[in-house]
């Protein structure tokens, strides 16, 4: 019947637009229990091993910040997401 | 969605691998958390507009 | 062998396709979609790229992407253990992205081949970010062996990378770290002084002759420590890319007198300042980066790549203060090259495909994107209701030169459309550089643009040393050097004391395309490279005796350069350009042209 199809595609919309309004709210918080829970503690352990990814002393100290690059690795690296 | 359950084998392979590879070992772990997050909000967000229907 | 390059989710995705080691198309993705910069699957350049490479349904044999996305996302976590608590939104931010879009490559790209009608190979494969870069630089080169230095904002960790490129083999050495960078010091710059990161730091440079070098003792000593081979280290207190939206931190506002301009405030001479030296010291970082090079291979040459190889500026220097005896950069240095050097390093290493180092290059310069039948252009034009004059091949150059001559701001679009980020004359706006004028007429009028912002000339390559001080070709506009002594003048009066003021000066004989320190960015053409954008500047300099032309891209404000003829038409409307000479064919404007260089008129 004629009127469905309008009801339907409202339904529709309405749908998308509460999903949208859901997901703006679940991922601040489900991501900010994962930063307080897993990232902020990753921290901690960062500062008590004194260890920084970031080599963010500064100034550094070293004669040369170059790194030695890893050489590549098998023939099947292309494959890989990762060197 | 269906694609993405395809996929979702070889991302974790890779991660897996990569995890591995680089002795990260929180990676995979935390990788596993952090999609298992997106499921969730993908879910909840399909879910509870259901909500919204029964007022 | 068909190889499809891809590079896309950061800035300027691109599509290339290298067929048995040869360069076939590559094109970036914004000219398809019209959005600057556009970070989107590269849908439409991909397209055309496997239909110029006549790939039919069977798709092409091999799809590479331009980075590994879990190197990356180690780099994004690592970054996020390191700041935590601080970053929480930044975190937000790029979360969502990684987990629907950039941990799934794999899926994107199957789903946009098959949607695109073509069958994808067993699997995407992908090759590293600088290992791309590298090889974008090393490989359509014309040396059989050379260094390799890279220097960008950031890859996966590496920010900048010295390699060695020998025959068909490209590796990778040292590198330096992130957030150790010099794209991002640059970029944290552009940032501050009111521009947009990674589309204003060409306008940094631009910037950078109108001011004087008063912070680079601040920014060495505070900012960056700097080794004697070009590594450093930023001091990250004062820039706020680890965890925060913007570049830099309120400690950086306290140094530097205040907080970044606002993007469309006034420019003052602060800026003018800041971005002199921050030229500066990426000059010399780069310098020290390339003798480091020198003596690590031992090699004579040197290939470039990386976002930050587009500063031409430092380019020049290093072509005549560097240890090298030759240079080849690459004219994508961005990461839309990095699709095509994703493409050829795998070509290379992973298939054992040989390599021919061809004289020149193997860029065909650089013209690889789509082009148009006159046939095609001749319908479109009177389908969008324009009767255009139609001029006989032979004619053509003469037509086109003589509008060029009355002081017309013409539209120029011919050929295949270039890749990377200048247009070197199929996809132009040409002018007369000698005008006074003109400069201002086309900044204001025409690009709609900071009056600041110089113009480049395109000089024809034999008459390249008439006018600068140019030892070598430049064919895609990635050097500057000085314009020659005897050509610049001295403006009457001192010298104005706002960038704007000083953006008004005429400072030689050809004053559209002299910069404010009497430099310019040069395009030398050559015959071989594009023979009809030669045959207009010897025409022009046959009736003129000048041999250079103003060339800037084409297109209008904030838009990316056109790629077809609705593209084009619709500039040359909307920019009230002079005349459109697309094809063999000739748009002209009836109305008189504006002020500057209205000279008799040449009607339709």
């Amino acid at each position: 019947m004629a009127g469905d199809g309008k009801a339907g595609n409202r339904l529709a919309r309405l749908w998308r637009a509460a999903s949208g309004a859901a997901r703006a709210v679940f991922t601040p918080v489900l991501l900010g229990v994962v930063w307080v829970l897993i990232f902020v503690p990753g921290r901690l352990a960062l500062v008590l091993l004194r260890r920084d990814p970031l080599k963010r002393r500064f100034p550094g100290g070293a004669s040369s910040y170059w790194v030695k690059s890893r050489p590549p690795a098998a023939k099947d690296r292309w494959k890989r997401q990762f060197s | 969605m269906k694609d993405r359950l395809r996929h979702l084998s070889g991302l974790l392979r890779a991660v897996w691998d990569f995890a591995w590879a680089n002795r990260a070992w929180w990676f995979f772990p935390l990788v596993v958390v952090l999609l298992l997050v997106a499921l969730l909000v993908a879910v909840g967000s399909m879910t509870t507009p259901f909500l919204y229907t029964l007022f | 062998m068909n190889i499809l390059g891809l590079s896309a989710f950061y800035h300027d995705s691109a599509a290339a396709l290298v067929r048995d080691g040869e360069i076939i198309a590559a094109a970036q993705e914004e000219r398809f979609s019209r959005k600057k910069h556009d970070a989107d699957f590269p849908r439409g350049a991909m397209e055309y790229c496997l239909r110029a490479g006549g790939v039919g349904p069977e798709g092409p044999d091999a799809v590479i992407f331009y980075e590994k996305p879990l190197d990356k996302f180690d780099r994004l976590l690592e970054t996020c253990f390191s700041v935590a608590p601080r970053g929480f939104r930044s975190f937000l931010v790029s979360m969502p992205l990684w987990l629907r879009e950039k941990l799934w490559i794999p899926l994107t790209v199957e789903r946009e081949m098959a949607r695109a009608g073509f069958k994808l190979p067993r699997e995407t494969l992908f090759s590293g970010h600088h290992e791309a870069h590298a090889a974008s630089a090393f490989y359509p080169s014309p040396f059989e062996r050379s260094a390799i230095l890279t220097v960008d904002g950031v890859g996966e960790w590496a920010t900048a990378a010295i390699g060695r490129g020998e025959d068909s083999q490209v590796h990778v050495m040292e590198e330096m770290r992130f957030p150790h960078s010099l794209g991002l010091l640059y970029s944290a710059f552009t940032y501050f002084c009111g521009f947009r990161v990674n589309d204003g730091e060409y306008k940094l440079m631009g910037l950078a002759p109108y001011g004087k070098p008063s912070y680079a003792g601040t920014i060495r000593e505070k900012l960056v420590d700097l080794r004697e081979d070009g590594s450093f280290r930023l001091n990250m207190e004062y820039f706020g890319y680890l965890d925060g939206l913007a570049m830099t931190s309120q400690k950086f506002d306290a140094l530097f007198g205040g907080p970044p301009r606002k993007m469309d405030g006034p420019l003052t001479m602060r800026e003018a300042d800041l971005a002199r030296s921050v030229q500066e010291v990426t000059e010399d970082i780069l310098l020290r980066m390339a003798r480091h090079a020198s003596e690590l291979t031992g090699e004579g040459r040197l290939c470039l790549a990386g976002g930050v190889a587009l500063n031409c500026v430092a380019n020049g220097r290093l072509r005549r203060e560097g240890p090298f005896r030759d240079i080849w950069i690459q004219p994508a240095s961005g990461d839309a090259g990095g699709a095509l050097g994703a493409a050829l390093a795998y070509w290379h290493m992973g298939c054992d495909g040989p390599r021919k180092a061809v004289p020149g290059d193997a860029m065909k310069g650089a013209f690889l994107g789509p082009e148009w039948t006159d046939n095609e252009i001749g319908d479109i034009l009177r389908r969008e209701g324009v009767s255009p004059r139609q001029v006989a091949g032979a004619e053509w150059p003469r037509e086109v030169a003589k509008l060029v001559a009355a002081g017309r701001v013409v539209g120029l679009f011919q050929g295949r459309m270039e890749f990377g980020p200048r247009a070197l004359g199929n996809r132009s706006i040409i002018a007369d550089a000698r005008v006074p004028g003109m400069r201002e007429r086309i900044n204001a009028a025409v690009k709609r643009r900071e009056s600041f912002r110089p113009f480049a000339p395109a000089v024809l390559a034999e008459g390249a040393g008439e006018y600068f001080e140019l030892e070598a070709p430049s064919p895609y506009m990635l050097l500057t050097a000085q314009v020659r002594k005897e050509r610049l003048r001295e403006p009457a009066g001192p010298r104005p004391a706002s960038v704007d003021g000083m953006a008004r000066l005429e400072l030689s004989d050809i004053p559209a395309v002299t910069h404010v320190d009497g430099s310019a960015r040069i395009q030398t053409v050559s015959r071989e490279q594009n023979p009809d954008f030669h045959a207009v500047l010897a025409a022009f300099k046959e009736m003129t005796g000048c041999g250079l032309v103003l060339n800037t891209s084409f297109n209008a404000k904030d838009e990316p350069i056109v790629c077809s003829p609705v593209d084009a038409l619709r500039c040359f409307r909307e920019a009230g350009l002079d005349d459109l000479a697309i094809g063999p064919y000739i748009v002209s404007r009836v109305t008189a042209p504006s002020p500057a260089g209205n000279i008799g008129g040449v009607s339709s």
